[in-house]
C-alpha cells in the first residue's frame, strides 16, 4: 500500500508537472520571443531559447509605441470607474433585496436572472445607438457605464447573498441602539460582507480586464482604448506583423497582473466561482 | 448689491472678456488629423506639421489614430454628423460616399485651380475622388494593381529578354506556363517555391478580382451595367486561379494574413506577385530593387487596371476647413512628401508633376502609364456587404469546396438583394 | 393606521437602497433590451436611414435565406461541439489531479489558472504566432523536434484546421474557470463520505466512480451552461486571429452580427442574429438545467 501511494503521487506529480508546462509553454514562447533580435525571430529553423538576449524590443515599446501607455492608463481607468459604479449600487441594492421583503423585490430578481441569460451581444447595438446619442463614443465613460451595467446583476446577487447570511441579531442590536438604516447598512452590515465585495472586485476586474467586443465597437481612437482592443490593432499594415515588439508589449501587459494573480489567487478564484453564474 | 460693487462687478467682467478675447486671439487653431494608426508611421505627418507650422505658426496638430481595420466604427460615428477631424484618412472612395450620401463632405473644386487645377491630376485617381462632377476628396495612399515580378528567377526559368526584363505575358494561358516554368517543387512534390502569390485577403480580393476583368475585357460592368460576375472572362480568371492553387503553383497565405503575399516575395518564396505596385518598392528593399520589375496583367497595356485609393476627405464640420484644406494641397502634395512615400512605400499621391520627375525610372514609367489608365470600383450604397461576399465565395472556392461557376453563382445569388447602383 | 405608516416606512428604506441600482439598469439594460427588440424588427441602415423603420419579422426571414448566416450557425454549433466535451473532460481532470494533497499542487494551480487573467483577446495575438505556418513553433516542434514533418499544418489557413485552432485557444483561456467551478463542487463533497469509504476499503478508481461524479452533478449543470455559452459567444479570438476565414470556414454568430451592424450597417439584421444567439443560449441552458435536474440547486 504504501509504495503504491507513492507510485499515485508521483504519477500526480508527473502530470501537474506537464499540465503546467503545457499551459505556460505560450507564455513563455512569447517572453522569449520578446528577447530576440528581430533576425533570430524570422530565422529558419527557429530557436526556442534565445541565441542571445537583446532588449530592443523593448526599447522599441518605450520609444516606438507611445500607444501603449495610453492603453494601460485607460484600462486602469475603466477598470476603477466601473468599480466605482458597481461596488456601491451592488451593495447598497443588495442589502434591499437581501434583508427585506418589499413589493417589486421579485421583479428586480426576476430581472437580473432574465439579464444573466442574454448574451452581451444583444445590447451592443442599442448601447451603441444610446451612445451615439449622448456623444459618449470614443470617452473612457462610454466604456464605464455599459460595463457597469451589465455587471452589475451579478454583482447584486451577489451582494444580495453575502447581507442574507448575516445573523439579524445584529441588525436588531444596532436597531435599538438607534441607528438608522444608513447607518446600520453602512457601519454595522457592510463590513461583514467584505468578502463579497471582493469578490464582485475580482469579477469586475476579470470582465472588465479582458473585455474586447464593447470596447472594440464603442472605442474609435488610440486615446480611448484599452489594451485588449489596443494591442490586436497594432499589427497589420505597418510593414508587417512587428512580433519582437508586439511579444515585448505583450510581456509587460501580462506581467503585472499576473504578478496580482499569482499573490492574490486565493480571492480570485473566489470571485470566479461566485461570479461564473453569469454565461 | 451696493452701486459700488455692481461698478466693481462690471469692470471686472469687461476685464475678463477683454483678457479672455486675447487669449482666444493668441490661443493656436488646432486642426485635428484621423487616420488609422500604421498611416502616422508610414507618412512623414510630424514632418509635414513641422513645416506647415512655419507658413501657419498659429496652427497646432492633434493626431488621432484608428485602430487598423477598425474604421467601421469610426465612419459610423461620423456619419452621424459627429466632429470627428478636420482632416480624415481612412476610406477608399467607395466607402467614402455614404458620408456624401448624407451631405457630411466639402468639395474641394474651390481650391483646385492654377497648379492643383483638376487636369494636373492622375485621372484614374481623381475620376474615383469625384461624385456629382464635385471632387469630394484627394486621392492618398493610390496603387495601382498589377503583376510584379522577380527578373532573377524569371532568367533561370528563361522567360527574360535579351535585356533581361520579364517577358509580358499575353493572355492568361500564357501567364500559366510562366507560372509551370517559375514553380519549384521538392522530391515529395511539395511547392518550396510558388509560380505566383496573389492577395486575396479581404482587403484585397475585390480589386484584384476586377483589376483581372478589366484587363481582359476592359471593362468590370457586364452588358446591363452591372458588376461583372457572369462573362466568359470571369470563368477563365476564377479558373485560373482555382487550377493555380490547385497544382500548387499559387501560394495562398494571403487567406489568413494580408501581409503573407509580400513575406512571400521578401523570402523569395514566391516570383510573381498579384497586389499593388507599391509593393515593388517595399519588396525591392529587402532582395534588390534591380530584381524587381513591374509585369502588367495580360491585357492591361491595352485595357488599363484598377486602382485604389484611399481618400483625404473634409468633413463639412471640420472646425478648420480652410487650414486643412491647405495642408493637404501645402504639405501632402508636395514634391518632398510626395517623394517620400514614393521611395520609401511606392505609394502615390495624385499630383501628376510629382510623379512627372520621376519617369527616368522604368518602374514609375510603367506605374505613371498604368495610373493614368485606370478605373476606380463603382460607389455603391452596400459595397461593403458586396466585398464580404466576394472574399468569401471566392476563398472558399481556393479551398477546393466549390468549382469556378458555382462561386460566380453564388455571388451573383447573394448580391441580388443588395443596392449595388453606381453613385456618380 | 400606525401599522400601515410603519409597512409603507418598511417599503420605503428598502426602496430608496433599491433605487439606484434599479435606475441604473433601467437605463441601460431595460432600455436598451426594448430597443434592441424594436430595432431587429425593423429596416435600419445606420448610415442610410433616418430612422428604423418596423418591417415585422422581415430581419429574421432574411437571416434564414442567407447562407453566409447558416455557415456561421453551423460553425458556431461545430465549435461547441469540439469546445464542449474537451472543455468539460480537461476541467473536471485536472480540477481532480488540483484536489490532491500533493507536494506542488499550489504551484501547479497558479500556473494552470494563469490564462483567466490573459485576455482572450491577447491569447489570439500569442496563438497566431504559434500556429504561424512558418515561424511558429507548432510546425518547429513537429518537423525538427519530434521529426513529423508530414504533420505540419497551415493551422488558420487550411479550412480543416482553422477551426479547431480557434477552439485550442478558446480551451486554453475558459478551461481554468471551469477548473474553479469543479473545485468549489469537489471541495464541497464531505470528508466524511470519504471516511467511511475509506474503512470499507474503497480503492481510489471506486472513489471517484461511486462517490466524487455523483456528489458533482451540480457542478456538472453549472460547468456545463457555463462551458456551452463561452462557445456560443465565441467572437475575441475569431476576430484577431481569422476574422471568419479562409472563407467562411471560421465565421461564427456574433462575428457575423458584428459585421452586419458596423460594417455593413444593418442594425437590424445584427439585432436579429444576436436575438437568434440569445434564444440559442436560452434554450440550451434550460435543456441542460433539465437534464442535469438535482433537487438541491
Amino acid at each position: 500500500m504504501p509504495t503504491k501511494t507513492k507510485y499515485f503521487r508521483f504519477v500526480v506529480f508527473l502530470i501537474g508537472v506537464v499540465a503546467s508546462f503545457v499551459v505556460l509553454a505560450p507564455i513563455f514562447w512569447i517572453i522569449f520571443t520578446s528577447f530576440k533580435s528581430v533576425e533570430e525571430i524570422y530565422s529558419i529553423p527557429l530557436t526556442i531559447w534565445p541565441r542571445q538576449f537583446v532588449w530592443t524590443n523593448y526599447i522599441a515599446v518605450i520609444k516606438g509605441l507611445p500607444e501603449f501607455p495610453i492603453y494601460f492608463f485607460n484600462t486602469v481607468k475603466v477598470t476603477l470607474g466601473t468599480l466605482l459604479l458597481v461596488l456601491p449600487l451592488s451593495a447598497t441594492a443588495g442589502y434591499a433585496l437581501g434583508r427585506f421583503d418589499f413589493p417589486g423585490k421579485k421583479a428586480i430578481n426576476l430581472f437580473i436572472i432574465a439579464i444573466l441569460a442574454i448574451p452581451y451581444l444583444v445590447f451592443l447595438i442599442p448601447l451603441y445607438i444610446v451612445e451615439d446619442i449622448l456623444n459618449l463614443l470614443d470617452t473612457n465613460l462610454g466604456l464605464i457605464l455599459p460595463y457597469a451595467a451589465l455587471n452589475l446583476p451579478l454583482g447584486i446577487l451577489i451582494m444580495q447573498a453575502s447581507y442574507k447570511e448575516i445573523p439579524s441579531e445584529l441588525e436588531d442590536s444596532a436597531r435599538i441602539d438607534g441607528a438608522n438604516p444608513f447607518q446600520t447598512w453602512l457601519m454595522v452590515l457592510t463590513p461583514l460582507v467584505i468578502t463579497g465585495l471582493a469578490a464582485v472586485t475580482i469579477f469586475t476586474f476579470v470582465a472588465v480586464w479582458e473585455e474586447y467586443m464593447f470596447a472594440r465597437t464603442f472605442m474609435l481612437s488610440t486615446s480611448a482604448q484599452t489594451l485588449s482592443v489596443g494591442l490586436p490593432s497594432l499589427r497589420v499594415e505597418s510593414k508587417s506583423w512587428a512580433y519582437g515588439t508586439l511579444s515585448a508589449a505583450l510581456t509587460v501587459s501580462l506581467l503585472p497582473i499576473s504578478v496580482v494573480f499569482v499573490v492574490l489567487r486565493k480571492y480570485f478564484i473566489e470571485g470566479v466561482m461566485r461570479g461564473s453564474i453569469k454565461g | 448689491m451696493s452701486k459700488k460693487m455692481r461698478v466693481l462687478s462690471l469692470v471686472g467682467l469687461l476685464m475678463l472678456s477683454l483678457v479672455m478675447s486675447a487669449a482666444a486671439m493668441a490661443a493656436p487653431k488646432t486642426l485635428k488629423v484621423t487616420a488609422e494608426a500604421w498611416y502616422f508611421n508610414k507618412y512623414e505627418m510630424e514632418e509635414a506639421a513641422r513645416r506647415f507650422q512655419e507658413d501657419h505658426p498659429d496652427v497646432d496638430f492633434e493626431w488621432s489614430k484608428a485602430g487598423d481595420f477598425e474604421v467601421a466604427p469610426l465612419m459610423l460615428a461620423w456619419s452621424r454628423d459627429r466632429y470627428i477631424a478636420d482632416l480624415v484618412i481612412v476610406a477608399s472612395p467607395s466607402e467614402a460616399v455614404a458620408f456624401q450620401a448624407r451631405d457630411l463632405l466639402l468639395s474641394f473644386d474651390d481650391v483646385l485651380v492654377g497648379e492643383y487645377a483638376k487636369e494636373n491630376w492622375l485621372k484614374g485617381f481623381l475620376d474615383q475622388c469625384t461624385i456629382g462632377g464635385q471632387v469630394y476628396a484627394l486621392p492618398s495612399d493610390a496603387e495601382v494593381m498589377t503583376l510584379i515580378g522577380r527578373r532573377d528567377f524569371a532568367e533561370e526559368a528563361g522567360l527574360t529578354d535579351d535585356e533581361g526584363n520579364i517577358i509580358m505575358p499575353k493572355d492568361f494561358d500564357e501567364l500559366y506556363s510562366f507560372l509551370e516554368q517559375l514553380t519549384i517543387k521538392d522530391s515529395s512534390g511539395k511547392t518550396t517555391r510558388y509560380g505566383m502569390t496573389v492577395n486575396w485577403s479581404p482587403e484585397y480580393t475585390h480589386y484584384v478580382y476586377f483589376s483581372g476583368l478589366q484587363a481582359m475585357r476592359g471593362s468590370i460592368f457586364d452588358e446591363n451595367g452591372a458588376l461583372d460576375f457572369s462573362s466568359d472572362e470571369a470563368l477563365e480568371l476564377l479558373t485560373f486561379w482555382q487550377k493555380g492553387v490547385e497544382e500548387g503553383l499559387i501560394s495562398t497565405s494571403s487567406l489568413v494574413d494580408h501581409s503573407g503575399p509580400r513575406n512571400d516575395m521578401k523570402s523569395g518564396l514566391a516570383a510573381i506577385l498579384w497586389e499593388d505596385h507599391a509593393r515593388v518598392i517595399e519588396i525591392g528593399q529587402v532582395v534588390g530593387q534591380d530584381k524587381m520589375q513591374i509585369v502588367k496583367i495580360p491585357g492591361a497595356d491595352v485595357n488599363g487596371t484598377v486602382s485604389y485609393t484611399m481618400s483625404l476627405m473634409i468633413p463639412k464640420n471640420a472646425a478648420h476647413p480652410e487650414l486643412a484644406k491647405a495642408f493637404v494641397l501645402e504639405q501632402f502634395n508636395a514634391e518632398w512628401f510626395a517623394h517620400d512615400l514614393m521611395d520609401r512605400w511606392g505609394k502615390l499621391l495624385g499630383l501628376k508633376s510629382n510623379i512627372e520627375s520621376r519617369l527616368d525610372d522604368p518602374i514609375w514609367e510603367t506605374v505613371f502609364e498604368l495610373a493614368d489608365n485606370s478605373v476606380g470600383l463603382p460607389k455603391t450604397v452596400d459595397h461593403a456587404k458586396m466585398v464580404d461576399i466576394m472574399t468569401a465565395e471566392i476563398h472558399n472556392m481556393l479551398k477546393m469546396q466549390q468549382t469556378p461557376s458555382q462561386t460566380l453563382a453564388n455571388i451573383r445569388q447573394q448580391i441580388q438583394p443588395l443596392n449595388l447602383e453606381p453613385i456618380e | 393606521m400606525a401599522k400601515h405608516v410603519r409597512r409603507r416606512s418598511n417599503y420605503r428604506v428598502p426602496w430608496l437602497f433599491a433605487l439606484p441600482a434599479v435606475l441604473y439598469m433601467g437605463a441601460f439594460l431595460l432600455y436598451p433590451l426594448l430597443s434592441a427588440l424594436r430595432i431587429s424588427f425593423s429596416e435600419y441602415n445606420f448610415v442610410y436611414s433616418e430612422k428604423p423603420i418596423f418591417n415585422g419579422l422581415a430581419n429574421y426571414v432574411q437571416l434564414f435565406n442567407d447562407p453566409h448566416f447558416i455557415v456561421s450557425f453551423k460553425n458556431t454549433v461545430y465549435y461547441t461541439l469540439v469546445f464542449f466535451p474537451l472543455f468539460m473532460l480537461l476541467s473536471l481532470f485536472l480540477a481532480l489531479l488540483l484536489n490532491t494533497k500533493i507536494k506542488g499542487t499550489n504551484i501547479f494551480q497558479a500556473a494552470i489558472l494563469l490564462p483567466i487573467v490573459v485576455p482572450l483577446s491577447l491569447a489570439g495575438i500569442m496563438f497566431t504566432w504559434i500556429f504561424s505556418q512558418d515561424f511558429g513553433i507548432v510546425n518547429h516542434i513537429l518537423a525538427n523536434v519530434l521529426h513529423l514533418p508530414h504533420l505540419q499544418r497551415f493551422w488558420l489557413g487550411d479550412v480543416e484546421t482553422a477551426m479547431n485552432s480557434l477552439v485550442v485557444v478558446g480551451l486554453w483561456k475558459y478551461v481554468g474557470f471551469g477548473i474553479i467551478l469543479f473545485l468549489s463542487g469537489l471541495k464541497a463533497i464531505s470528508e466524511d463520505i470519504y471516511e467511511a469509504a475509506k474503512v470499507d476499503g474503497v480503492n481510489a478508481w471506486q472513489n471517484l466512480i461511486y462517490i466524487t461524479l455523483p456528489n458533482l452533478k451540480s457542478s456538472f449543470s453549472l460547468v456545463g451552461i457555463w462551458g456551452i455559452i463561452q462557445a456560443i459567444k465565441v467572437y475575441d479570438q475569431v476576430v484577431v486571429m481569422t476574422n471568419g476565414g479562409p472563407g467562411t470556414a471560421t465565421s461564427v454568430l456574433y462575428l457575423y452580427a458584428w459585421k452586419n451592424a458596423f460594417t455593413f450597417f444593418n442594425m437590424g439584421l445584427g439585432e436579429a442574429i444576436a436575438f437568434f444567439t440569445a434564444a440559442l443560449a436560452i434554450v440550451v441552458s434550460v435543456f441542460f438545467n433539465l437534464v442535469f435536474k438535482s433537487e438541491k440547486r
